[in-house]
């Protein structure tokens, strides 16, 4: 009985789902080979399917939040209270701006709903720009920072060289190095990766020719030796 | 019925994808292959990273990545990532260790992640750690997932993140470094090469470019999902020597639809 349920269990878990998507494979597969018209047809049935399956799954995920948060302050056990604030900010500003896009006429297509979520965005984003590139360097900095052989200060010293090159306003405010920079990369960059390459490209001539006179160990004889 | 323009590349590059995997998938059912992989440091640093939450009685933070859609360049990270974190939840699970999932912007990885969190309780025989709070979505939006994961990563104060498969340039950075700043142990990576700059930065143990397939297929511990991988590097391979050639013969022959 037990092997039944689970048997049964899987294939509708896992062989039935696997099934489906083989169907979509394959139909994605032939549309992509073959212009025929019925495999079109299904093809554009599928991509209509996805669109409707995405917005129930949209709006499962977008209830769950809701109802995490509404729970949160309903039953506010086992809580923390800055979880509490956020829920409770979460679902005010949701409410105020669903009232503010529902009094609009054209709703969420009107002037004024388009205004406050181009504020509202491009705060939040402006912010996160700052935070993210904030953090970036501090923490650049001070990775590289905990070490100390030459090599990771040179490293340290190019990397932020280039980032002030990278940075228009902060070009404007260190004149002249933005073509030390370029300098560096063009000259001393560029000639040493240059120089490892033919010192390799030598190298791997002096070997072959070593190997073909049988002055060369193979790798066997590399290895016991 | 016609053939599209340069259908022919295409069914020739699938019908040698194919008959790969094929191949390689006939050899894991039939053990005639060995699948085994190099264990990875990141992977086996998982389970230092909930000892470390067990002895510092911290959560454990997952994520796996802002990008995590089912479809399209994210998806094989999405999987990816999906069976490292259903690892390490496990093992968080089996030792009394709290895990806290933040949800990628795509709602579709809820249900998914959700579920995973689910079914490892059930495994480990402790339905009762399951905790629908400890899964965190904040929306569509980049920013809601970047300012949302940031604060609970601040207010979680974590032991250890794992953060691996569809991690983003942007949205990641903010939650990812809010974990470094709290001294959570970072281990993650995501297969992208844009950002593997940006990661190496953040991660005491990254996870680079493929990777995290390999960790996936790991610690799925399924030989099917092993000998995809093995199948994939050699595509990988012969899409470097098609590479290759075209620079050298010029691209005007290869045509995709």
């Amino acid at each position: 009985m037990t092997t039944t349920v689970l048997s049964s269990k899987r294939t509708y878990q896992r062989l039935g789902a696997l099934f489906i998507c083989s169907i979509f494979v394959g139909v994605y597969i032939i549309h992509d080979i073959i212009d025929l018209e019925v495999i079109n047809f299904v093809y554009t049935a599928f991509a209509e399917t996805q669109t409707t399956i995405r917005v129930v799954v949209q709006l499962f995920a977008a209830f769950i939040l809701y109802y995490g948060a509404l729970r949160h302050m309903i039953y506010r056990t086992g809580v923390e209270r800055t979880m509490l604030v956020r829920d409770a900010t979460v679902l005010v500003f949701s409410l105020v701006l669903a009232g503010f896009i529902l009094s609009q006429p054209g709703m969420e297509t009107s002037a004024g709903a388009n205004v406050v979520n181009s504020v509202l965005q491009g705060s939040c984003q402006y912010g996160l720009f700052v935070a993210r590139y904030g953090m970036m360097y501090y923490w650049v900095l001070r990775r590289f920072s905990e070490f100390r052989t030459i090599d990771r200060i040179a490293q340290l010293v190019i990397w932020f060289l280039v980032t002030i090159r990278d940075t228009p306003i902060l070009v404007q405010y260190v004149p002249g190095i933005d073509q030390a920079v370029d300098w560096i990369m063009a000259t001393l960059y560029t000639g040493a990766l240059r120089g490892v390459l033919i010192t390799v490209a030598v190298g791997s001539m002096i070997l072959a020719m070593r190997a073909l006179i049988g002055r060369e160990p193979g790798l066997i004889e590399a290895e016991v030796t | 019925m016609s053939f599209r323009a340069g259908a022919g590349w295409v069914a020739i590059f699938f019908v040698v994808a194919l008959v790969d995997v094929l191949y390689h998938t006939w050899s894991a059912l039939s053990g005639k292959l060995a699948m085994e992989l190099r264990m990875l440091a990141p992977v086996e640093s998982i389970s230092d990273g909930i000892d470390r939450c067990k002895e510092m009685g911290k959560p454990l933070y997952l994520t796996i990545g802002c990008y995590a859609e089912l479809s399209g360049l994210y998806a094989p990270m999405t999987i990816s990532g999906i069976n490292i974190q259903r690892y390490t939840s496990r093992l968080a699970v089996r030792r009394d260790v709290d895990p806290w999932f933040m949800v990628p912007m795509i709602p579709e990885a809820l249900a998914l992640i959700d579920g995973v969190y689910r079914e490892v309780c059930v495994a480990e025989g402790k339905p009762e750690a399951y905790h629908r709070d400890h899964v965190q979505w904040f929306g569509q939006l980049e920013a809601g997932y970047s300012t949302g994961a940031a604060g609970m990563a601040a207010r979680l104060r974590a032991g250890c993140a794992v953060c691996a498969g569809a991690m983003s340039g942007t949205g990641d950075i903010a939650p990812t470094a809010t974990n470094r700043t709290v001294g959570a142990l970072m281990i993650g990576g995501n297969a992208r090469y844009t950002h593997q700059g940006v990661y190496s930065i953040w991660y005491d143990y990254t996870l680079w470019t493929s990777d995290v397939y390999a960790a996936g297929a790991y610690c799925s511990g399924d030989v099917l999902l092993r000998s995809s991988v093995m199948a994939m590097d050699l595509v990988t391979f012969a899409c470097i020597a098609i590479g290759v050639i075209a620079l050298a013969l010029g691209t005007d022959w290869l045509v995709f639809p």
